[in-house]
This record gives structure tokens, sequence and C-alpha cells, in this order.
């Protein structure tokens, strides 16, 4: 097994966990992120012109993007955290293996 | 008419006692009084005119006869009541022309038993129309309270462990909202239309709204207070007064001092933040003016380095199909090699740093977002997993004082370096770095070759150096926000304010850039998913170092990189 793998399959665990429970509030939490980026720069209160909405829907893809990195790396780490773990008791199992 | 509601109670009350004393099957048979009323009285639905009958038997009237109520009403209607005169038949009259109810002959029976609430009501501010002239009707009892007959105990004890003072019944301030956010109904009274928008923007309104049972809503910072035997202040409701009646809790002097209900030592400057005032409005011009700059310095930022990030993606990917053509993998020599490239200290401190943060963004952030009913609820289940809002809080601090801990770790460890001096300079920004993001930009749009950094690439001088920034604004600011009555005590009001305004703008920017721009640098780029694991092992690899620091590997291997 490649050292990669147990992080690989963390980080897709991550993004599914993401996925399934932490999407909606991401896009939630990033565009409000975007309609205070865009008070503090058009002015408030915010109207919808083209400008506030672009920068809403960067705040949604960078709430989404950062959310969803955060998932897929704490799974990754937790992958190659328990990838060190299973390769520790292996080897202990191969130590008492060949003690035996 | 009173006489007539006493005569029909003591009836009601020997009800029960004819009842028990007769036999079980007469008992089952005994007619229930309201009865009557509730063939053509039922409602199935909420709002539906009429009772609900379970409902009503489960509110604190309960016990009661339609009739206590709705004095003169008899089964069946319609109904030919009596005309009132003198001070009753004005108040009716004044409830019709206003149509501030369905059936106001019933108020007149709340002061019969609530005697004290009517007349502190009729005192309040909120007692005016039934008096004078008025537009539109303020509130009836049940405007605050809800359906009348479905109203249930409402005040709530004081919070274990804060006796200090009762906080009034959350879905009640809930209701002055009906009116004071009803931008129709305040501009016919004259009122302002945006107390309810700023108070739920406020630190108070998102603490109530994800959960908080310590934090004020509208009646318990409007309603005067007393003091009961046991010292708990009781803010009432009934007793709402004008901001301009010397009286009010929250007029002049006095507004210290209901602030200081929660806030011990609240003093006048104090008192002048939050309430009702978006923060970039304060007296001041600086808060506005932060405001401004701190939005566009974290819209620039977040937009160049998402900007450097799709570009960046890109190149890997060509670079990935150029390699992948060429059919060359990683050298196996170069991958078994290792440079240190971390000590213990400097990948113990990257670890406190950031879980810290990662802890303040998860404790900090639903606070922040609560800005729409659908967020307010995952704000509410997010703070919950840490006990509420105030556990959250509490939670917050700790983090806090982690990253606090890992700064300050990393400035003894810089000054321990520099007076052994053996500091290394290798994160100072120089003009290499001009050229080094010169050439990447090119190499990322396609053009010339990737530069070959030093030991740190113009984005990790970016990342190190941001965290300074980033540190001295959050920490500093938070610090004022954690004690907010002793800062308020030396620093003008808008300085809090702008600490307020400063603390949420960065940590959006921090948030959004660890999690995007250097999350995708360390751990999602495809060369190096899943990550580096220079932050947990301190070593790198020889070949990674060639790829990724080529300036340094030369340095150290006096290699050139073989020309492919
Ligand atoms: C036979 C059906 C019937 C019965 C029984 C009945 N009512 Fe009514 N009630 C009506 C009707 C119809 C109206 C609407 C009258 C109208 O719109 O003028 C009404 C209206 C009301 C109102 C609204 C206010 C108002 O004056 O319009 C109240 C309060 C009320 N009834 C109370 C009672 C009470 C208390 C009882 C029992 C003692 C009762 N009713 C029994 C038919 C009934
Ligand atoms: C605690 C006093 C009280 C009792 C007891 C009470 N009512 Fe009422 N009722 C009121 C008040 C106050 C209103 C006016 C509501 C408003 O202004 O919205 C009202 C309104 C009504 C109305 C007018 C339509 C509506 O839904 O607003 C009807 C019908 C009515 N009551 C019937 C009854 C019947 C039937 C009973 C007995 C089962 C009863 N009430 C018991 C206080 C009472
Ligand atoms: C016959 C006496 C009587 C009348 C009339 C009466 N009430 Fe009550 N009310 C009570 C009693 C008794 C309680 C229960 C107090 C307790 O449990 O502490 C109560 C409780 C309440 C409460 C509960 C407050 C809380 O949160 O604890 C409200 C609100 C209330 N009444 C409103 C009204 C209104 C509005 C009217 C007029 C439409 C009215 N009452 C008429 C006797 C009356
Ligand atoms: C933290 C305490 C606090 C809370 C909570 C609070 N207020 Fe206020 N309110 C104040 C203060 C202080 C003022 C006076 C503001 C001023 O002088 O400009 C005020 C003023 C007002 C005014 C008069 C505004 C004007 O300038 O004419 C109204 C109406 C009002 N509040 C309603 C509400 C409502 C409704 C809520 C709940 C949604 C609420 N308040 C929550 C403290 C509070
Ligand atoms: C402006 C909103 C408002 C109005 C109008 C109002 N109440 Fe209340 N009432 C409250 C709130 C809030 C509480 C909870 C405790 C507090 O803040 O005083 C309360 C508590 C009560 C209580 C229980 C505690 C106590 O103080 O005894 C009673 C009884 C009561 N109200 C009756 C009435 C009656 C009767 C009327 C109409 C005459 C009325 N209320 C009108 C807001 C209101
Ligand atoms: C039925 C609508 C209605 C409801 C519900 C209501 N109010 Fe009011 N309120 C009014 C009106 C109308 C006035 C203006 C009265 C006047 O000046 O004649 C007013 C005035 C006030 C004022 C004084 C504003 C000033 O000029 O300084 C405050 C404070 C206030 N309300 C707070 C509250 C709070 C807190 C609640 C909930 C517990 C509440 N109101 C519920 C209608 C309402
Ligand atoms: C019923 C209690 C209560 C009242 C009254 C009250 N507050 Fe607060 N306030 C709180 C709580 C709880 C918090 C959150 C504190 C925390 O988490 O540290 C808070 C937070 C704050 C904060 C933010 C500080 C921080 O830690 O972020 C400010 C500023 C503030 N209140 C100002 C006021 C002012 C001004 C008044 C009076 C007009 C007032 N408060 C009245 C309970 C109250």
């Amino acid at each position: 097994m490649n050292r990669k793998t147990p992080s690989i399959v963390g980080a897709a665990v991550g993004l599914a966990l993401f996925l399934a429970i932490a999407l909606l509030p991401a896009l939630l939490y990033g565009g409000y992120a975007g309609v205070m980026l865009a008070g503090g720069i058009f002015g408030t209160p915010v109207q919808p012109t083209f400008a506030v909405r672009a920068l809403i829907i960067f705040g949604m893809v960078m709430g989404v993007t950062g959310v969803g990195s955060l998932f897929a790396v704490g799974g990754a780490v937790a992958g190659a955290a328990v990838g060190v773990l299973a390769s520790g008791n292996e080897k202990k199992a191969a130590v008492q293996a060949s003690k035996v | 008419m009173r006489a007539k509601t006493i005569l029909l109670l003591s009836l009601l009350l020997t009800l029960p006692w004819a009842a028990s004393a007769a036999d079980a099957p007469a008992k089952a048979a005994a007619p229930d009084p309201n009865q009557a009323c509730l063939d053509c009285h039922s409602a199935a639905k909420p709002d539906e005119s009429g009772v609900r009958p379970v409902e009503f038997g489960k509110s604190v009237h309960g016990s009661f006869g339609c009739t206590d109520c709705h004095a003169g009403y008899q089964a069946p209607g319609p109904h030919e009541l009596t005309p009132l005169d003198g001070a009753d038949g004005a108040l009716v009259a004044r409830f019709d022309a206003l149509k501030a109810s369905t059936a106001p002959r019933a108020y007149l029976a709340c002061q019969n038993c609530h005697g004290e609430v009517t007349e502190q009501l009729a005192a309040s501010v909120h007692g005016k129309w039934m008096k004078g002239d008025a537009k539109v009707a303020g509130p009836t009892c049940a405007k605050c309270h809800g359906t009348v007959h479905e109203i249930v105990k409402g005040v709530q004890a004081p919070a274990a462990g804060d006796a200090k003072f009762t906080i009034g019944a959350r879905a009640i301030s809930a209701r002055c909202e009906k009116c004071h956010s009803d931008a129709t109904f305040t501009e016919k009274a004259g009122l302002k239309d945006d107390v309810g928008a700023t108070f739920r923007d406020s630190i108070h309104g998102r603490l109530v709204a994800v959960g908080s049972a310590r934090a004020p809503a509208c009646a318990d910072c409007h309603g005067s207070a007393e003091k009961d035997a046991k010292g708990v202040l009781h803010p009432n409701a009934h007793r709402i007064l004008a901001k301009t009646d010397a009286a009010s809790p929250v007029a002049g002097k006095n507004r210290a001092q209901t602030c200081g209900r929660c806030h011990d030592g609240a003093s006048d400057n104090f008192a002048q933040l939050v309430a009702h005032r978006p923060a970039a409005e304060s007296d001041s011009k600086i808060p506005h003016f932060l405001h401004v700059v701190f939005s566009w310095l974290a819209a620039l930022t977040l937009f160049f380095f998402a900007g450097h990030v799709l570009l960046d993606l890109a190149a890997e990917i060509r670079h990935k199909v150029k390699a992948r053509k060429a059919g060359h993998g990683p050298d196996p020599v170069k991958e078994a090699l290792f440079v240190q490239r971390f000590d213990i200290h400097q990948r113990a401190q990257h670890w406190l740093m950031l879980s810290g943060v990662i802890v303040l963004g998860v404790t900090g952030w639903p606070l922040r977002g609560a800005g729409s009913a659908e967020a307010i609820e995952s704000s509410r289940k997010i703070m919950a997993l840490f006990g509420g809002p105030h556990g959250a809080a509490l939670v917050h601090r700790i983090a806090a004082v982690v990253i606090i801990i890992s700064g300050a770790y990393h400035l003894g460890y810089l000054l321990l370096h520099g007076a052994r001096r053996t500091l290394a300079f290798s994160m100072l920004p120089g003009p290499r770095d001009v050229f080094e993001i010169r050439d990447n930009l090119r190499y990322m749009l396609g053009f010339g070759d990737r530069p070959g950094y030093g030991k740190y690439s113009y984005l990790e001088k970016f990342d190190y150096w941001a965290v300074f920034w980033g540190m001295i604004m959050m920490v500093g600011t938070g610090f004022v926000l954690w004690f907010p009555v002793f800062f308020a005590k030396y620093a003008p009001h808008w300085i809090l304010t702008s600490a307020q305004i400063i603390h949420g703008e960065e940590a959006t920017l921090a948030l959004l850039f660890l999690f995007v721009v250097h999350f995708y640098n360390a751990h999602l780029k495809p060369s190096i998913f899943p990550m580096n694991w220079v932050w947990l092992t301190g070593k790198m690899s020889h070949s990674m170092l060639e790829e990724e620091h080529r300036g340094q590997y030369e340095d150290l291997t006096g290699k050139k990189k073989d020309p492919h």
C-alpha cells in the first residue's frame, strides 16, 4: 500500500461528508461574506447591482471551496493518522508473527 | 360589569366541587359550560377565528369560562350586547375605530385580575393610542402575548449561575418586530423602521438568534426593571417608554445601568455601543473608513489569490500531461533522500497556530455569518456542538490563547536564534521575489520556466508575513471585544466599534485565504495532494525540493537540474 492511499481515502470521505452536511451552510456563509464585503465597498444598504451580485457569487465560491478544502484536508490528515496507526499495528503483528 | 364577572367566576369555582361530590358517571356527563360557546366558536387551525379547545385547556386561563372574559355573551349568537358607556365605552370605541381587536370588550376583563399590568401598560408609550389621537393601534395584550386563548407561561427563570435578572419571553420580543419592522406600520406611527434589523445584526441579536439564553432581546433592554426581594432584576415590558422620556431605561444615565445589568461596570461611553446602529455608522468617521478599507483589502487580496490558484491549477495540469507524455516518473533515489526543512519548534508553532485558527473559525464564523434565516439554523446547530453560543464563546477564547501562545513561542524562538546568531533571514522578502512573481506569472500563463525558488517562495513569504499582520489585527481587536467594558473606560467608543469591524472583516479574509489559498498550495494542488508532509515530518524529499525550491536544491547539491 502506498503511503498516500489512506490519506487520499480520508480526503474523499471528508469531501463526501462536506457534500452531505456542509455544502449549504458554506454557500450561505460565503454569500453572506460577499454581502458584507459589498457593503464596505459599495456602501450600505447593498443594492443588487451587477458588481454586488458578482461579489456575492465570488463569496459563495470562496465559501464552498474553503469549507470543502477544510473537510478534504481534515479527512486527509485523519486518513494519514489511521494509516500510520494501521501500519504500526501491521508491523507489530509482523514482529509477533516472526517471534512465533 | 365587573360584578357580573366575579359572580360568574364564583359560579365557575363552585362547579368542580359540585362535580366531585357526584359519582363517576355523573362526572363524565357534567356538561362543560364552555361547550355551548364552542359549538359555534371552535377552531381547528392556529389562525382561524375562534378557540382551539385543546390549546385553550392547556393555556394559563384554561380553567376559565368563556364569559369570564367575554362578559355579557350568551349562547346562541349572534349576540345582543348592552351598549357600554363611560371610560369602558370610550375604550371599546377606540379599539373598534382602529380595528385593534376582534373582541375589544374582552380586554376590559384583563384588569380584573391583572390590574397592575393593565395600569402599567396604559401609562407606557404603548398605552398612548388607547387614550389620545393615534393613526394606528399600538399593542393590545394579544399583540405581544399571542393569541389570548393560547397564552402559556412565558417568563424564563434566571439562567443557572447567572441569577441577576430574568429573561423576558423570547417569543414576545419576536412579536415586537411585527410592528416595529413593518414599514407601513412604522410610517403611519411615525417610528423608525430599522430597529428590528439593527437589533438582529447586533451581537445581542445574533446571540439570541443562535440560541443564547443570556443575551438581551427587545424587552430586556426596553422594559423598565425592578428588583424583587431577592435582588433579581425583572425587566418589565409593560413599562416601555419613549427614548425621550427621562425615565426610559435607554435614556441618559439610565442606559449605562441597563447595560450594566449584564456588563458589570458599564460606563456611559460603553452604553453608546451597539444599540440599533450599524457598526459603520457611528458618530466618528473612523469606523466607516476602516470598514471601507478592510472590505477593499479583503476583496482585492482574495481576488488576486483566487486568480493565482486558478492559474496555478491550469499550469499544474499542463505540466502533468507533459510529464506523462515524456514518460518519466519521480526519481526513486531523490525520493529517498531528505533535507530537514523545519525543526520540531517550528512544527509545534504551526500545529498550535493551525488548531487554534481552525477552532476560532468554527466557533466564530457561525456568529458572524448568521445573517439569514437558513444560515441562523446552521449556526445554531454548529453552536450546539459547543453547548450553545456561550460554550462556543468560551472555546473561542481558549483557542485565542492557543494562537497567542504559538505567536509568543515563535517570537521567543526568533529572539533565541537572534541571540545565538543562528537566525536565518531566508523569510525576508527581497528583490528576487519580485522577479520570481513575474516569472511565475509568466510560467503559469504558459511562457517560460518555473522560477527556481530559494528556501521560501514568495507565496510562502506572503503566508508567513500575513500571519504577523493577521495576529496583530485579530488578537488586538479580540482583546477589545473580550473586555469591552474595560476598554470603554479608557478609549473612545469608536475604538470599540472599529475593533468589531476589523475583527469581522479580517476574519473573513484570513479564513478564506487560509482555507482556499494556503490549503491549495500546501495540500490540494495536484502535484502535492494529499499534502506536503513537511508540516508533520519536518523533512522534504530531494525530488520535491528540486521541484518546488530548485534554487535551494541547486545550492545544496551543486547540481543543475537535468535539462528535459
Ligand atoms: C349559535 C352559534 C353561537 C353560539 C352558541 C355562540 N356564538 Fe358567539 N358568535 C356567533 C356569531 C354568528 C358571531 C358573529 C357575530 C357578528 O359577526 O356580529 C359571534 C361572535 C362572537 C364573538 C366575537 C365578538 C363579537 O361581538 O362579534 C365573541 C367574543 C363571541 N361570539 C363569544 C361567544 C361566547 C362567549 C359564547 C358562549 C357563551 C358564544 N359566543 C356562543 C355565534 C355563536
Ligand atoms: C382570558 C380571557 C378570555 C377567555 C377566557 C376567552 N376569551 Fe375569547 N377572546 C379574548 C380576547 C382578549 C379576544 C380578542 C382577541 C384579539 O384581540 O385578537 C377574544 C376573542 C374571541 C373571539 C373572536 C374571534 C377571535 O378568534 O378573535 C371569539 C369567538 C372568542 N374569543 C370566543 C371565546 C370562547 C368560545 C371562549 C371559551 C372557550 C373564550 N373566547 C375564552 C379573551 C378571552
Ligand atoms: C379571572 C381572572 C383573570 C382574567 C380575567 C384574566 N387573567 Fe390572565 N391570568 C390569570 C391567572 C390566574 C393567571 C396565571 C398566573 C400564574 O399561573 O402565575 C394568568 C396568567 C396570564 C398571563 C401569563 C403570563 C405569564 O407569562 O406568566 C397572561 C399573559 C395573561 N394572564 C393575560 C391576560 C389577558 C390578556 C387577559 C384579558 C384578555 C387576562 N389575562 C384575563 C387570571 C386572569
Ligand atoms: C441592548 C439593548 C437593546 C435591545 C436589545 C433593543 N434595544 Fe431598542 N433601543 C436601545 C437603545 C439604547 C435605544 C436608544 C437609541 C438612541 O438613543 O439612538 C433604543 C431605541 C429604540 C427605539 C426608538 C428608536 C428611535 O430612535 O426612535 C425603538 C422603537 C426600539 N429601540 C425598539 C426595539 C426593538 C423592537 C427591539 C428588539 C427587536 C429593541 N429595541 C432591542 C437599546 C436596545
Ligand atoms: C409590549 C408588549 C406587551 C404587551 C402589550 C403586554 N405584555 Fe404582558 N408581558 C410582556 C412581556 C415581554 C412579559 C414577560 C416579562 C416582562 O418582560 O415583563 C409579559 C408578562 C406578562 C405577565 C406575567 C408577568 C407579570 O408581569 O405579571 C402578565 C400577567 C401579563 N404580561 C399580562 C399582560 C396583560 C393583561 C396585557 C394587556 C393589558 C399585557 N400583558 C400586555 C409583554 C407585553
Ligand atoms: C401593535 C404594534 C406594536 C407592538 C407589538 C410593539 N410596539 Fe412598540 N410601539 C408601537 C407604537 C405605535 C409606538 C409609538 C407610540 C407613540 O409614540 O404613540 C411604539 C413605541 C415604542 C417605543 C418607543 C419609541 C420611541 O419613540 O422612543 C419602544 C422603545 C417600543 N415601542 C418598543 C417595543 C418593544 C420592545 C416591543 C415588544 C416587547 C414593542 N414595542 C411591541 C407599536 C408596537
Ligand atoms: C440581558 C443581558 C445584557 C444586556 C442588558 C446587555 N448586554 Fe451586551 N451582551 C450580553 C451578552 C451575554 C453578550 C455576549 C458576551 C460574550 O460572549 O462575551 C453581550 C455582548 C456585548 C458586546 C460585545 C462584546 C463582545 O464580547 O463581543 C457589546 C459591545 C455589548 N454587549 C454592549 C451592550 C450595551 C451597549 C448594552 C446596553 C445598551 C448591553 N450590551 C446590554 C448581554 C447583555
